[in-house]
């Protein structure tokens, strides 16, 4: 049997035989959105090809490379690092992922992480960045130029080096986030961005209404709905993804539940098909998951049992 | 192991005029595609993080398309509206492609083909000829015509999966 490729291909240019149209067939049924795609890119019309020379291009390359100097680099280092306040900063935002999201880089750099925990980067003005699991980071490589600017996918806590001739700008899907201070933090949860500050000043703005608001120490601001507004902070955890440091005041066990999973990968699960009345008063200190489970188990009476590497969580 | 400099020209020699391709289908400037597509190399090639980069098609082909709009919206500010405009229509709709996804994708994958197969697949596509005036123009067997094209419908489907396409709308 050919390859059903070679079949299909055929297929779409009407040359199928009687018999090969039943593995058409078959492969319709199987791969409806795929056939689809492929019969309306296969006969579309107007592509063209143009010359262009490689092999010059590659010469010019070449030339260019040799004669360019190799130090500037550690030279910007340099700069910064005289440049002693630091700015910190955690950006989560959730990003509907659809091809090519973003307008705003020329020439970018993308960091990916998909690894299980935290991934640590640093750009060459000094500025140190964590990159959360399932998170994606994208700047210029011309950044320190003019402005400052990255744009972030997922999660990512930035320790932003000072330097006011150059402000430091994250684009997310939705916000633009300015630093204007020296230290803060930007947090969020499901379908949401949140943006918490620690010290120092923010400014976010939506990118959509361009609606602005300036954030101060202890100061969060959320974009929900297209609205964008600002509360005090009183989550504690929103570093712990990185730290493994929990703090729960009387916090329910749901929320305990998915504030952990932001460390522990996802490996704990509570079983829905009961209702849970505990709250938790305790702090953990990036320790052993198990250990973690036991105090939990004690405190509001649970059972675990593990399973793929996963431990449910359900009553006793 | 292989060294930086013939690492990078051997993913030029296969970039390069794919690249092209797909800037000019954005930019329709010949001139300013080549310039694009030359200094993502260059900035490639000075990146301390050069050799961290996973998805080297991906980073490419975005980073192209970043240029390339940033070079209309130079040129020309509403031509940067319309297109963040198709953008927006799409997320929206989510089955849909835009069209200007589209079109500068299809000449990457056309210009990206091997030789051979590029002529059967220009053969078929362009010149509307069936598969067997195909096989006597080239004075192949229309057994290796088959296979070209079905070579470069699958390439097709790769680069579509490659980029998101088909996860995307498998998961909606």
């Amino acid at each position: 049997m050919d390859d059903i490729y070679n079949i299909l291909a055929k297929h779409f240019l009407g040359e199928t035989t009687i018999i090969e149209k039943k593995a058409v067939f078959e492969f319709k049924s199987n791969n409806p959105v795929e056939f689809k795609m492929l019969s309306e890119l296969w006969n579309k019309d107007g592509i063209e090809i143009h010359e262009f020379d490689s092999a010059k291009a590659w010469n010019e390359f070449k030339r260019k490379i040799e004669n360019k100097p190799k130090n500037i680099i550690p030279r910007y280092k340099k700069i910064h690092n005289i440049a002693a306040a630091i700015a910190f900063l955690l950006i989560t935002a959730i990003s509907i992922i659809y091809f090519y999201n973003g307008f705003i880089f020329s020439d970018e750099i993308l960091v990916e992480n998909e690894s299980k925990g935290s991934k640590q980067i640093e750009l060459i003005d000094g500025t140190e960045i964590w990159i959360s699991r399932n998170s994606s980071l994208s700047y210029s490589e011309e950044f320190v130029k003019n402005t400052r600017e990255v744009y972030l996918e997922g999660k990512a806590f930035f320790k932003v080096s000072e330097n006011k001739n150059h402000p430091f700008i994250v684009y997310t899907d939705n916000l633009t986030i300015t630093v204007l201070g020296t230290s803060f933090n930007i947090n969020s949860a499901a379908n949401k961005t949140n943006i918490s500050v620690k010290a120092g000043k923010v400014l976010v703005e939506s990118q959509k209404t361009e609606e602005k608001i300036v954030l101060n120490p202890n100061q969060s601001a959320t974009l929900e709905n297209e609205k964008l507004t600002s509360s005090e902070t009183t989550y504690r955890n929103y570093l712990s993804w990185m730290t493994g440091i929990f703090e729960f005041n009387n916090t329910p066990i749901t929320d305990v539940i998915a504030d952990l999973n932001t460390y522990y990968n996802n490996r704990l699960i509570l079983d829905q098909s009961f209702k849970y009345d505990c709250n938790l008063t305790a702090k953990f200190d990036g320790a052993d998951l198990k250990q973690v489970i036991e105090i939990i188990e004690t405190t509001c009476v649970l059972k675990t049992v593990i399973e793929n590497n996963q431990f449910i969580i359900k009553k006793k | 192991m292989i060294n930086k400099i013939d690492w990078f020209k051997k993913i030029f020699e296969e970039f390069y005029s794919p690249l092209c391709n797909y800037a000019f289908k954005i930019t329709g400037n010949k001139e300013e595609a080549e310039d694009i597509v030359q200094s993502l190399f260059i900035k490639f090639w000075e990146s301390p993080e050069f050799n961290k980069i996973g998805k080297i098609e991906r980073y490419l082909l975005r980073s192209v398309k970043f240029k390339s709009i940033d070079y209309l919206r130079r040129k020309n500010k509403t031509q940067q509206i319309q297109l963040i405009d198709i953008h927006d229509n799409k997320l929206d709709s989510g089955l849909e492609f835009s069209e200007s996804d589209i079109e500068p994708l299809l000449a990457y994958f056309a210009a990206k083909l091997p030789p051979k197969t590029r002529e059967v697949f220009l053969l078929s596509r362009k010149s509307k000829k069936t598969y067997k005036q195909i096989a006597e123009e080239l004075n192949i067997s229309i057994k290796t015509v088959e296979s070209q094209m079905g070579r470069a419908l699958k390439q097709m489907r790769n680069l579509l999966k490659e980029h998101g396409f088909l996860s995307l709308i498998i998961s909606l």
